[in-house]
């Protein structure tokens, strides 16, 4: 019978924090919302103007297209499914693997349109560097992936 | 709210180890959503004494997603999601460490 009373009273208490939760979220959604706004506007602007261009932005050089699939996936912002359509219909148009994992990598890693949002919540420097790295890391993480592809298979 | 700061302190805060590391890397695996809604959540944890280094690893991390390898797979091949996976895990770490050596805690 005790054993029931206090596994009744930890249930209220989670009750009680997820109800705390739940109103804190909703109070961070609402901080959130006019730059929320703000970002998806002008996402929905960039992915009108950069949409149909991808395929013209490689050459097939292997040193430039790795550096523009990363540029592209910076500037790009989405779920990372979607780096993962887009960069597979690049790879059947013919743009190198090399430079479609740059663009994978960058899609989620770099948000160039997200730093003011990033930058109020985790700082500016932050921001700024992790995508710095994050850039320099795309490139490297892209050319190790292909490097090893080719070494073991 | 769920997360107690001494929780947070423990498990992704200075003297959270390698279990802190090991904690980053499968919260950026698990967790899900879009950055406007992960970067203030972050922004949380962060106030509460997580390290930067791990909230740099647990970002990074978000590229590894169980539930769209079949994507993955599909589009390009079972080889190449396994080998960019493990790439994404270790540079993970080696972001987090950079990060950390050239942004202090309390910036």
């Amino acid at each position: 019978m005790q054993i029931f009373k206090i596994t009744a009273d930890m249930s209220d208490s989670v009750k009680q924090k997820m109800k705390q939760a739940f109103f804190k979220t909703t109070q961070v959604f609402k901080t959130v919302m006019p730059m929320l706004t703000g970002v998806l506007l002008l996402v929905s602007l960039l992915h009108q103007f950069f949409k149909n261009n991808y395929q013209h932005w490689f050459s097939g050089n292997l040193i430039l297209d790795p550096f523009i699939g990363a540029i592209a996936g910076s500037i790009s912002f989405g779920m990372p499914v979607t780096s993962y359509v887009v960069g597979g219909e690049l790879l059947h148009a013919g743009v190198s693997l090399l430079a479609v994992t740059a663009f994978i990598m960058s899609w989620t890693t770099v948000g160039l349109i997200m730093i003011p949002l990033e930058a109020s919540a985790l700082g500016i420097r932050f921001a700024i560097i992790r995508n710095i790295l994050n850039f320099i890391f795309a490139l490297i993480v892209a050319i190790s992936t292909v490097s090893t592809l080719k070494f073991l298979f | 709210m769920l997360l107690s700061p001494s929780k947070i302190n423990k498990h992704l805060g200075k003297n959270s180890g390698v279990k802190g590391w090991l904690y980053a890397i499968a919260g950026g695996i698990f967790i899900s959503g879009p950055p406007y809604i992960l970067y203030p959540m972050l922004g949380e944890l962060k106030k509460h004494g997580a390290r930067n280094g791990l909230l740099a690893t647990m970002l990074y991390n978000r590229n590894v997603k169980i539930y769209f390898l079949p994507a993955i797979i599909y589009y390009f091949n079972l080889r190449y999601a396994v080998i960019l996976s493990i790439y994404i895990i270790l540079f993970s770490i080696l972001n987090g460490i950079l990060l950390e050596f050239i942004v202090s805690e309390n910036e």
